[in-house]
Formats: C-alpha cells, structure tokens, sequence
C-alpha cells in the first residue's frame, strides 16, 4: 500500500470522529456482518493512527516580537 | 559672559520659547489629577492636570484617550509642551496613561459600562474553542512565568501544536497597543488560526492596566479567532476577559483548557480498543447464533416436510391398500372372474360358464352350475 504522503494528514479531531462514527455504527443491532468486519479493520487502524500521533507528537513554537508585528 | 537681555516681539518670542523648548523638553510626561475634563465636538479633549499647587492645561484629541476619563482621576500625560500665540500654554497630548490603584479601577468601571452597552461583553458573542486546536496564537512576554507555566504544561499534555508567540511587553505604557498590533497580526495569518491566547501573570492594577484599556479590550471582542485570556491569580475580571470568549484562572489553567491530556486520550483508546473488540465480538456471536438459528429451522423445515410428505404417502399407501383388490380375500372374499374380467354380479354369467375364483391364497377355475338371487344384494 503506497503512502500518500501528499495529502494532508487527517488532524487528530478528524480521526478521533471517525473512530467514535465507527464504534456508534458496530453498536447499531443491525450492522451487517461483512460491514462490522470493514468497521472494525477501520477501527483498529485509526486506534493506532492516534496512539502514533499521540507518541510523537512535537510541538512546534515560532516566534515574533512585538516590533516585528507593529503597524498589521 | 554676555548677559545682555534680548528684546523680541511678543509673536517672535512664542517662536523662540517654542523653540528652545522643544530642544530641552521636545516630549514630557506630567503625573497629576485630571480637572476640568471635557471633549468639544466629539473629537477635542480639553482638561487641566494638577497638583495641591499647580495646574496645567491639556490639548489633544479623542483618539489619545485610553478610554473614558473624569475629573479627579490620576493620569501620566505624555506629550509636547507648547506656548500657543493666543491660547497659552499647555501640553499637547502624546498619550495618557492613568494612575493609582483607584483612578485605574475607576476607569475600569466607566469603560465597563460603556463596552457593556455596547454589547462587548454579551455572553451571545462568546464562541467554543475548537475540542483539540492544531495551531495556536499566543500573546505574553517571553520572558515571564506566564510563558514558561503555559508552553510547559501544553507540551506535557498535547503534541503536533503549531504556536505563533508574539513577545509583547504586558504592562507599561507601550502594552496596550503592541497586544492590539500583535491580536490584529494574528488574525492575518492563513489559514486562520484555531485559537488566540492572550496570557500573563498577576500583578497590581497598574500592572494589569493593558488588560483593562479600550484599545485591547477592542482587540480582543474584535478577533475573528477565538480568544482564550488568561491572568493569573486574580479574583476580579479585567475588561480583556470579559470580553474574551473564555477566561483562564491562570496561564497554566489556560494551557489545561486548550488542549486535551495525553494520558487520558491514550486510555480512552485503549477502551476504545476493547470496545471495538467487544463490540465485534458481539456481531460475529450474532452472526453465529442466527446461523445456528437459521439452520435448527432448516432441519426444522425440512422434519416437518419429510414428515408431512411421509404421513402423506402413507395416507395414500393406506388408500391404495384400501384400493387393493386383493386385500379384500384376507376376510375370505374371492374375486371371480369370467374370460378375465371382474365379475359384480351375475348378469353376464349363465349356467355352465367357466369362472376363475382367486382366493388370498392361490386362485381355481370352476363351472357355474346355477345362479341364485343372492347375489343381487
């Protein structure tokens, strides 16, 4: 599976909807077989997408003076 | 040395005193209590700084006032003085910055009132901050234990933050307006932000002076991205936080209502985990259980059929068997026959005609020798 590293990747509130979506579908009574089995590979997935981000995430601070920003 | 005394016309002497006065004092700032304040046309503001032994006039115009002012308010006046050919002496306004715990909160106060009505502060206006900002504003001097409290404890709880800090001075005079010019660059940035904090420490009212002026008071209501303000330890509100759409306690609190805890996320996952698991468990059970359901009513079915089908040939064997001509000789009947067809009766039959009699067991051929009437029954 090639990486689509050119598209943005999804912001944690994204992936966090997502996930709850696929958890509040599974509880549904009549999730279809064939479609739990998809949510739940789905679920699992992003699970680990956010224990990743959540593990490495850095943040970044840049910085200005009050000089610099004089006269916006 | 040459003391002689110049003589001058009164017009060129205001020019000389003007001149030598603006190389001496070409700005100054006097402290003292404001008297005789008033505004003329909406756009002059005239009043007399003084003290228990003099006075001096003041000139300048609305856009100098840090917001609304009134006699007996203690005020450091910067500005240029200036002897005017008609008019005397005076100074012209620069800027005004007000004084004293008392002045300063009685600024507040009337500036309150005046924002109030004008809606600034309406809980209507206030905006959510977004559940888990990507790229955060921050507004505070570098330098203080503001920043460090807050950048400490937002990268102890979240990750993957892009933060814009503009380092402000956040109380003397120049505070007001370089957090209004930094509030207003913020807001230029695009994509916009998803949040804008404004954050120091405690401090005296004159120290918190910036965050009780109508100019970032107006910074703040006017952000398009919401604001977060946050002063520490203070009990009373400044007039920037009422008019932010969230207040902090203090900078760290601040830090605690941006963003989530990571902790906490990475063990709603881990529930999230055993829930998806749980969860799909479930549906395969389902799925188990509605199969074996489905099947028990097959074989079900199917029983049913067979036996439906079984009793029903067997009904039909029964009437077959009723049908079967040779199940009547078990009760000792025969069955005559005459040139091998059934006989009923004896019409067809006279006298010395060959019949073949079959029996339960084993058939005869006989002669009629006579043909009764009790065969009519």
């Amino acid at each position: 599976m090639t990486k689509d590293t050119a598209r943005p990747k999804p912001r944690y509130e994204e992936l966090k909807a997502e996930l709850d979506n696929i958890v509040e579908q599974l509880q549904a009574d009549d999730v279809d077989v064939d479609a739990a089995l998809s949510l739940y590979k789905r679920g699992r997935e992003i699970v680990e997408q956010l224990q990743e981000y959540l593990k490495t995430a850095e943040n970044t601070v840049h910085h200005l003076d009050a000089t610099d920003v004089e006269g916006t | 040395m040459n003391n002689q005394v110049i003589e001058l016309g009164v017009s060129d002497f205001v020019a000389v005193f003007n001149q030598t006065l603006e190389g001496v004092y070409p700005e100054i700032i006097v402290v003292g209590e404001i008297a005789n304040f008033r505004v003329s046309q909406r756009r002059w503001v005239y009043f007399d700084i003084k003290d228990e032994t003099a006075s001096i006039r003041c000139f300048g115009t609305i856009y100098s006032l840090p917001g609304p002012l009134e006699d007996g308010m203690m005020a450091k006046v910067r500005g240029r003085p200036h002897l005017h050919e008609r008019y005397g002496f005076s100074i012209n306004i620069l800027s005004i910055q007000l004084a004293g715990e008392g002045t300063l909160r009685r600024a507040a106060d009337l500036l309150k009132v005046s924002l109030t009505r004008e809606g600034l502060f309406d809980p209507a206006r206030k905006r959510l901050l977004p559940e888990v900002p990507a790229r955060i504003g921050l507004i505070t001097a570098k330098q203080s234990a503001a920043y460090a409290d807050f950048i400490k404890i937002l990268n102890a709880r979240w990750g993957r933050l892009d933060i814009d800090v503009v380092n402000v001075q956040v109380q003397g005079e120049v505070a007001p307006s370089q957090i209004a010019a930094a509030i207003a660059h913020l807001n230029t940035i695009a994509p916009p932000l998803d949040v804008l904090t404004l954050i120091r420490g405690g401090g005296s009212s004159e120290d918190l002076a910036a965050f009780n002026s109508e100019q970032v008071t107006r910074a703040v209501a006017g952000s398009r991205i919401p604001t977060l303000v946050a002063i520490g330890h203070e009990i009373d509100f400044t007039l920037a936080e009422l008019a932010a759409d969230c207040r902090a306690s203090t900078p760290s609190n601040a830090a605690e209502l941006l963003v989530p805890e990571k902790k906490q996320i990475l063990r709603e996952l881990r529930v999230t985990q055993h829930s998806l698991t749980r969860h799909i468990a479930y549906v395969m059970n389902n799925a188990a259980a509605a199969v074996s359901q489905y099947t028990e009513q097959l074989d079900r079915l199917i029983r049913q059929r067979l036996q439906r089908l079984s009793s029903e040939v067997d009904g039909q064997a029964q009437l077959l068997e009723a049908f079967n001509p040779t199940a009547v000789l078990k009760r000792g009947y025969a069955i005559v026959r005459h040139n091998g067809r059934v006989l009923r009766n004896t019409q067809a039959l006279s006298v010395g005609n060959m019949i073949e009699v079959q029996l339960m067991q084993g058939a005869l051929g006989a002669v009629v020798e006579n043909i009764g009437e009790e065969s009519k029954r």
